[in-house]
């Protein structure tokens, strides 16, 4: 048994334990095999799994978007045969490509501002230059892409073709600041169909007077075309006034010729010149007192005398010619509307003239009368007492005219002396004027004594002044 | 005999070792014959779920695409092998979208869902991605569409 591997027991039989030690030996090398082959097998190979197929469905939505159509689509309620239109512009997120426009009439619907699905207007205004007749509305349409949206149709819009407006009632010969009587103006088509609601304006066409039209000028033509002015006046007089009518796209009618005449005199009012020189004479004019209405027109219906008189201090004089015989009253004669005098003042000043009449408002102007040219001296501050040798108060000669009124534009030389020789007057005694005075302010006197000075001027005289005295 | 009974237990755990690991494997065996009989209930496969969510502005003609990202869900107990694919613009149960007049399947179109076909384990999921886009067919009014809720319609296999 040494040497060998014991494979089984000893009790087993011979044969039989040779068996096994065979078995024992392959099993030995096998195993070693077949452990190999499963580690192989386990590391090298794929395992194979199962699975089932199966199915399955799910469902979601997307949302699409919108185009909002235009809108306020508006166009004026009268028009020639042009028509503005505008819109407001698509709102949300989708951006128009452009618009088109269509023109209803009726059941019909036309392409209208040029525009078309193929030729888009990319602003949101156009005008429909070629509408005719009748009444229409507008409708926008929006495009993007395959997309539309249109817009709610604007309001009407009448469309003619005006010929002109006419006067089937032509004004009328008015007083002034009266209501005319009703003027009318008919607008028709070239059709000569009536045009309702045309917007007629009325105006002064000639204005001879000046004049200006009051009331509601404008007016609307009516169902029969007609448009109707009444209330209308003109304030100021005047022969071959006319009217206009105008209305857009119509080409403007003229009336027949009218007068304004004036209406009752109400007040007086007095023209002349604002200034004159003083005078004994009524040399200042002439002056015109008119008769007029409350609108000012010059009334001649009628004769007026008129009162004139004037506030001034000096002696005020009127005359119907320049240098007239006086007189206070002027007369206006009918058919005339106005009478002329002239006026004469002694006193230089701003004197007031008035003109008045019984039941007229009375007139009043204010006259500049100035002094008439130098015609003497006057002593202004005389001399007064003093001692003798000693300065005497300041001693002024004035330039006057000959209603005395002070000749304020003199330069005349004065030359002062005195009357009684003996003794001597000392101080300047050659003056220029200022404004028509010339002063003496150094002047002395000897002896003592009572004396009086004489002022001399080339082409005015001389003038002795009151008696003072010099004392001793 | 203590070494005799060494090999044997080595021989026998070689044994129950290869036969634990090694169940598959080729292994030398006796045949033999008998019967019996027994019952067991077989797996079936479970349909797939799918949900989607979408992405993009609202549809308009040729105007930009919206973006679907779909998953599908495989809630069975078993792997179940996802193949395919399809989305169209179909009621829920894949009929024709009739219910808005003057628009139609016709004014949209679908791409090609993206997604990676696999074998999804029990509970999983895959995702992938489809677009949707809306025709401008010109000459053809497509007004109908404006404003609509359009079905799309997912199948997997």
């Amino acid at each position: 048994m040494s040497g060998r591997r014991n494979t089984s027991s000893p009790e087993s039989p011979r044969g039989f334990r040779r068996g096994l030690v065979l078995f024992q030996r392959l099993l030995g090398r096998g195993a070693l095999a077949g452990i190999a082959m499963v580690l192989v097998a386990l590391m090298g190979a794929t395992a194979a799994s199962a699975y089932w197929t199966a199915a399955g469905t799910g469902s979601t939505t997307a949302a699409v978007g919108t185009l909002a159509p235009p809108t306020n689509v508006t166009v004026p309620a009268n028009s020639t045969s042009s028509v503005p239109v505008a819109w407001t512009a698509s709102a949300g997120p989708t951006v128009p490509t452009g618009y088109y426009v269509t023109r209803i009439t009726g059941a019909t619907s036309m392409p209208a501002c040029g525009s078309s699905p193929a030729a888009l207007i990319t602003g949101t205004s156009c005008t429909d230059s070629s509408a005719p007749e009748g009444t229409h509305s507008y409708v926008v349409t929006a495009v993007h892409r395959s997309w539309t949206a249109v817009s709610a149709a604007s309001g009407n819009v009448l469309v003619w073709s005006m010929q002109s407006a006419t006067f089937t009632v032509q004004p009328a010969n008015v007083v002034a600041g009266q209501t005319l009587p009703a003027v009318k103006v008919a607008v028709r088509t070239v059709d000569l169909l009536p045009v309702m609601s045309a917007r007629v304006t009325l105006a002064i066409g000639n204005n001879p007077g000046g004049g200006t039209l009051s009331g509601t000028v404008t007016a609307d033509t009516d169902m029969t075309g007609v448009a109707t002015f009444s209330g209308l006046s003109i304030n100021k007089a005047g022969s071959g006034y006319t009217l206009t009518a105008s209305s857009p796209g119509v080409a403007g009618a003229v009336s027949a010729p009218f007068t304004v005449t004036a209406a009752a005199a109400s007040r007086l009012v007095v023209a002349g010149p604002a200034s004159g020189t003083a005078s004994a004479t009524a040399t200042v004019g002439p002056f015109t007192v008119q008769r007029q209405d409350s609108f000012g027109n010059p009334v001649t219906a009628g004769s007026t005398e008129v009162t004139l008189a004037s506030n001034s201090a000096g002696t005020r004089v009127f005359a119907a010619t320049a240098g007239g015989a006086p007189l206070t009253k002027v007369t206006i004669p009918a058919g005339a509307a106005s009478a002329s005098f002239f006026y004469g003042d002694t006193k230089a000043g701003s004197p007031v003239i008035t003109g008045a009449a019984t039941g007229l408002g009375q007139a009043t102007a204010q006259v500049s009368v100035t002094a008439a040219a130098a015609a003497k001296l006057v002593f202004g501050q005389q001399p007064t007492n003093t001692a003798k040798g000693q300065r005497i108060t300041p001693v002024t000669v004035l330039v006057v005219d000959q209603f005395d009124n002070p000749q304020t534009t003199s330069v005349a030389s004065v030359t002062m002396d005195k009357t009684v020789k003996q003794g001597n007057l000392g101080g300047t005694l050659v003056q220029n004027a200022v404004a028509g005075v010339a002063t003496f302010s150094d002047l002395t006197i000897n002896p003592a004594g009572v004396h009086t000075l004489i002022a001399t001027s080339p082409g005015l005289g001389s003038v002795t002044s009151a008696e003072f005295t010099s004392g001793g | 005999m203590s070494k005799v009974a060494g090999r044997k237990k080595r021989i026998i755990i070689t044994t129950a070792a290869l036969v634990a690991i090694g169940g598959g494997a080729a292994f030398a065996y006796w045949t033999a014959a008998g019967v019996g009989d027994t019952t067991t209930t077989a797996g079936t496969s479970t349909n797939f779920t799918i949900t989607s969510t979408v992405a993009g502005p609202a549809l308009s003609p040729n105007g930009s695409a919206q973006t679907f990202t779909f998953t599908v869900t495989n809630p069975g107990t078993g792997v179940q092998k996802l193949t395919n694919i399809t989305a169209a613009v179909a009621g829920t149960n894949g009929a024709a979208w009739t219910s808005v007049t003057g628009c139609s399947k016709d004014d949209f179109a679908v791409g090609s869902p993206s997604f990676t076909a696999t074998e999804i384990p029990a509970n999983g999921y895959i995702t992938g991605t489809v677009t949707l886009q809306m025709i401008d067919r010109p000459g053809v009014n497509q007004d109908g569409c404006k404003g609509a809720t359009v079905p799309l319609h997912f199948a997997a296999s």
